[in-house]
């Protein structure tokens, strides 16, 4: 038997949270062209934020290299990590390849024997500008100039707000699922569209899905793993949806990505105006407004602030960016038994909950609960896989639980959940059609030829069973017919 | 052409843990404009890329800018980085950012082309750097204009540094963490999750070491050092009068951060020209906890230089980022009695109090020594030749043009000069 041969929880304890938040984006920029950039890289929010993207070897070099006239050589970049200075070029190449795929550095160029990758001036130059502050692309969001005695929204009412709004589309996809009932609003309908065509959920009496009821749709399980995803891997999917949903009507993206960039370097409580800010992507700060991005005092003013939401997008780690949320998000406590405690009252965090653990006790802030193989295995039916549920335990782990001695989660129950998975795989159900024969050599010369047919499924040729494929059985069917003659006639 | 990755990936670290620089900047009128006028530079023959840049004038508003581009780019290079400012004049140290609470929030209106964190950071540092030169104006105008000739308070500075440092960054987090699990939002989760910041010192250093000394000493930092209590000396040479209680100050707050694993950084600002010497308890400072000592070459492109030098943070560092090499250090001390440098010194050997010369009891902790055993310590010190600065780590092979080699360069001329340069004179400290 093969030894179950997941990952080591001590090696790699939380393997899905260590990749990174932004990976839907990072695989969306990385498939971008030069101009795509160009466009990009006017704004100098953008060179910011995607600076913040590298890995920090690679931003390093770059911020060193920054205020030097020359391009960059290959000789500097070994010498500066101390490789061997004969070490071959697709090794620079690996170290500087996100910047590469970013285009931040053009591809090297060999000049006088030297290996020069050029910096991308409008890069360059666009991340000069955010440094000193000199831009003029007004990136970072012209502030609305508001009356005196106006109305501000706190910074808890806007993060109340963008926490409402975008709760309520994920408790509006989970009660799809689970058939609970807390009351929802439906979201509005081009939510809702975006989220059909983003696969989340789909209209199960509509298999083609052309025409969707929009009203009557269900949770699939690429919706049940987007929900157990933290916050930030959240919001740059349903970003990068939209943006391709965009890019699918044949839209410009480029103003829009930018602007979700810009959004992401605005400050919380600050008001900003829209017409200016943003003259190019009006609509596309309309639609986000649905999510809970920025919050309008009326419908159609020019003045928007931004919520936690999306000044948050652009943090790059997920700890540093909830501040005061974060320790909201550390509510479980997992004991070795199984039980869990859950410090918490939010309606989604139980309902998600509800998915894979047995909630058996619900005080007003305590819920108490145990991992059962029932409970996780259904929840496995419906896509979630062990190493989900196991980045979800450890991401909402309650700091308590951080006093006792690594790893976070005790092996036991990181193995058991893992079993459970694998015991999900062990059988596999298949549609077969059964021949039973008589004669030796009839079952033998059925056999060979299923297997020349690749529609053998299993031959046992004690009890001279046959199983074919069910789609080959009026070919087999045929050819046993057609055999036993032959053999009768050859009698 | 795919190299295999897993052994790329395994090399370099994927992330970094936050990183927290403390400035200290030297902000004393009188090296201010010694560097904003300096001497034309000797011709530097070996290297004639470098020969041609002239000697630059540093103005002190030029500098800040120049910092205040190299702290955005610090907080440019990591969500989660933060910046502290500390600023050093003539015998007393402020801390210029973060604001305290219950300041008035900055500027009210953040710009549509600047970042707003970059934007509070730099209004601010100009804001206390005004109210510092106010503050300054007052004294002298007060009268008080002795208190200019005090030297920067280093050590002031670095002092309240590490007590920022200890706030952020408790030494035993666990018990902090099960004493009260929710009392700190950000830095407490930061405590005991994986990410707990790093924190290292930058001190900018503008005072020249030897060749400008300050006339009578007023003992600017004493106040940390309760146990020197040796009030004769205040009448000593001129030159070793500013080193009253810096030294021991100084030492401690480097023993207390080499404790804490809190790295030192010194950029020496007065080039070669103005100061042959480097400060040498600084370039101590900086080799004891591991940090970078670098002296500025008077040619400009400093902008440059922060970046490349002082950017990358600790965890970085070494590996897999070279740092450039580091000049001989000379190990001298400063003797209790007179504050006098010294190459050759006596050592109680119980409280471990250097002197000069050999007593018969001493002065810190009052131990009698046989005075029959002072002649034979005199005659032996004798033998002892001065142990002259050790000659530079030999120099990387580094291929010629990198930027690497031209710090290289100018570190071997420093050196050169320091060698060459007036041994005897004792050297300040700031």
């Amino acid at each position: 038997m093969v030894q179950p041969s997941f990952s080591h929880p001590r090696s790699d304890p939380t393997p899905s949270t260590s990749a990174s938040p932004t990976a839907t984006l990072d695989t969306f920029l990385d498939n971008q062209h030069q101009s795509y950039f160009e466009e990009l890289y006017r704004s100098e929010a953008v060179c910011l934020c995607i600076l913040r993207s590298l890995p920090p070897v690679c931003r390093h070099i770059i911020l060193h290299h920054l205020w030097s006239h020359q391009p960059l050589r290959t000789a500097e970049v070994k010498s500066f990590l101390q490789m061997d200075i004969k070490a071959s070029l697709q090794e620079v190449d690996e170290v500087m390849r996100p910047a590469l795929n970013r285009k931040i550095l053009h591809p090297i160029v060999h000049k006088k024997a030297k290996m020069l990758y050029p910096f991308n001036d409008s890069f360059k130059k666009g991340l000069r500008n955010a440094l000193t502050g000199l831009g003029t692309s007004n990136s970072f969001g012209v502030p609305y100039d508001r009356e005196e005695n106006d109305e501000v929204p706190s910074q808890e009412e806007l993060v109340a707000y963008g926490e409402d709004a975008f709760e309520g589309i994920l408790k509006y996809m989970v009660s799809s699922g689970l058939g609970i009932g807390f009351s929802v609003a439906r979201p509005q309908s081009e939510v809702l569209e975006l989220l059909h065509t983003s696969g989340l959920m789909i209209d199960p009496n509509d298999p083609t899905g052309q025409n969707p009821n929009i009203n009557r749709l269900t949770i699939t399980s690429k919706g049940f793993q987007f929900l157990l995803e933290d916050r930030q891997t959240q919001l740059w999917e349903i970003l990068m949806y939209y943006l391709n949903a965009k890019e699918a009507n044949s839209e410009r993206s480029a103003e829009v990505l930018s602007m979700f960039f810009s959004l992401g370097c605005m400050q919380l409580g600050q008001d900003y105006s829209a017409s200016q800010s943003f003259p190019r992507a009006l609509s596309a700060l309309n639609d986000l407004a649905q999510y809970g991005f920025i919050y309008r005092p009326s419908p159609d003013s020019d003045q928007f602030f931004p919520t936690h939401l999306a000044t948050a997008l652009c943090s790059g780690d997920a700890v540093a960016t909830k501040g005061q949320d974060a320790d909201e998000k550390r509510f479980l406590i997992l004991e070795t038994n199984y039980k869990i405690y859950a410090y918490t009252s939010n309606e989604l965090e139980i309902a998600i909950l509800n998915l894979f653990v047995d909630i058996r006790i619900r005080y007003p802030n305590l819920i108490v609960g145990k991992l059962d193989r029932r409970n996780v295995k259904s929840a496995m039916e419906k896509g979630i896989s062990a190493s989900q549920i196991i980045s979800y335990l450890s991401s909402h782990a309650h700091p308590q639980m951080y006093n006792s001695p690594p790893p976070l989660l005790h092996p036991t129950i990181v193995d058991q959940l893992h079993l459970w998975d694998r015991e999900r795989n062990r059988l596999k159900l298949e549609d077969t059609v059964m021949f039973e024969f008589f004669s030796k050599e009839l079952f033998e010369d059925t056999e060979a030829e299923a297997n020349a047919n690749a529609a053998l499924q299993l031959a046992l040729p004690k009890e001279k069973f046959l199983f074919i494929e069910p789609q080959t059985k009026s070919a087999i069917t045929e050819f046993v017919k057609e055999r036993q003659n032959q053999l009768r006639s050859g009698l | 052409m795919v190299p295999p990755p897993p052994m790329e990936s395994r090399f370099y670290p994927k992330t970094t843990p936050p990183s927290v620089l403390l400035v200290i900047l030297d902000i004393h009128p009188l090296s201010w404009s010694l560097l904003s006028s300096p001497p034309p530079l000797p011709p530097f023959t070996e290297h004639p890329g470098i020969d041609k840049a002239q000697a630059t004038p540093m103005s002190l508003p030029d500098f800040v800018t120049i910092l205040m581009v190299f702290l955005n780019a610090h907080l440019a290079s990591r969500w989660g980085n933060e910046v502290v400012i500390y600023g050093a004049s003539a015998g007393r140290a402020k801390l210029l950012y973060p604001p305290p609470p219950n300041a008035v929030a900055g500027p009210s209106k953040p710009r549509p082309n600047s970042y707003h964190p970059f934007q509070l950071l730099d209004s601010r540092i100009e804001q206390g750097l005004k109210e510092m030169a106010a503050e300054e104006q007052e004294r002298l105008e007060n009268g008080n204009v002795k208190s200019l000739n005090e030297p920067p308070s280093m050590v002031s500075a670095l002092t309240k540094a590490l007590c920022f440092v200890n706030r952020i960054q408790p030494s035993s987090s666990t018990a902090a963490a099960l004493i009260d699990p929710t009392s700190q939002d950000a830095s407490g989760s930061n405590s005991n999750g994986p990410d707990r910041p790093e924190t290292r010192i930058l001190i900018i250093n503008a005072t020249p070491g030897s060749n400008i000394s300050n006339s009578d000493q007023s003992n600017g930092v004493s106040g940390e050092n309760g146990d020197d209590g040796d009030n004769n000396s205040k009448g000593q040479g001129s030159k070793g009068g500013q080193m009253r209680g810096g030294y021991v100050g100084l030492m401690n707050c480097v023993f207390a951060a080499q404790k804490a694993k809190v790295p030192i950084d010194v950029l020496s600002l007065p080039p070669p020209s103005i100061d042959a010497s480097p400060p040498i308890f600084l370039q101590q400072a900086a080799h004891l906890t591991e940090g970078i000592y670098w002296q500025w070459n008077g040619r400009g492109a400093l902008l440059q230089y922060l970046h490349a030098i002082y950017l990358p943070p600790p965890s970085l560092r070494h590996h897999p980022f070279a740092v450039p090499p580091q000049d001989a250090v000379g190990f001298r001390a400063v003797c209790f009695c007179h504050h006098k440098t010294l190459d050759v010194g006596f050592v109680c050997s119980v409280c471990l109090s250097i002197f000069c010369e050999p007593r018969s009891v001493c002065l810190m902790c009052k131990t009698r020594f046989p005075i029959k055993s002072i002649p034979t310590l005199k005659t032996l010190a004798t033998y002892i030749e001065p142990i002259p600065v050790p000659d530079t780590v030999p120099p990387p092979v580094i291929q010629k043009g990198s930027k690497m080699h031209q710090i290289n360069e100018n570190a071997k001329k420093d050196k050169s000069k320091a060698v060459n340069g007036d041994r005897s004179d004792p050297i300040e400290i700031d």
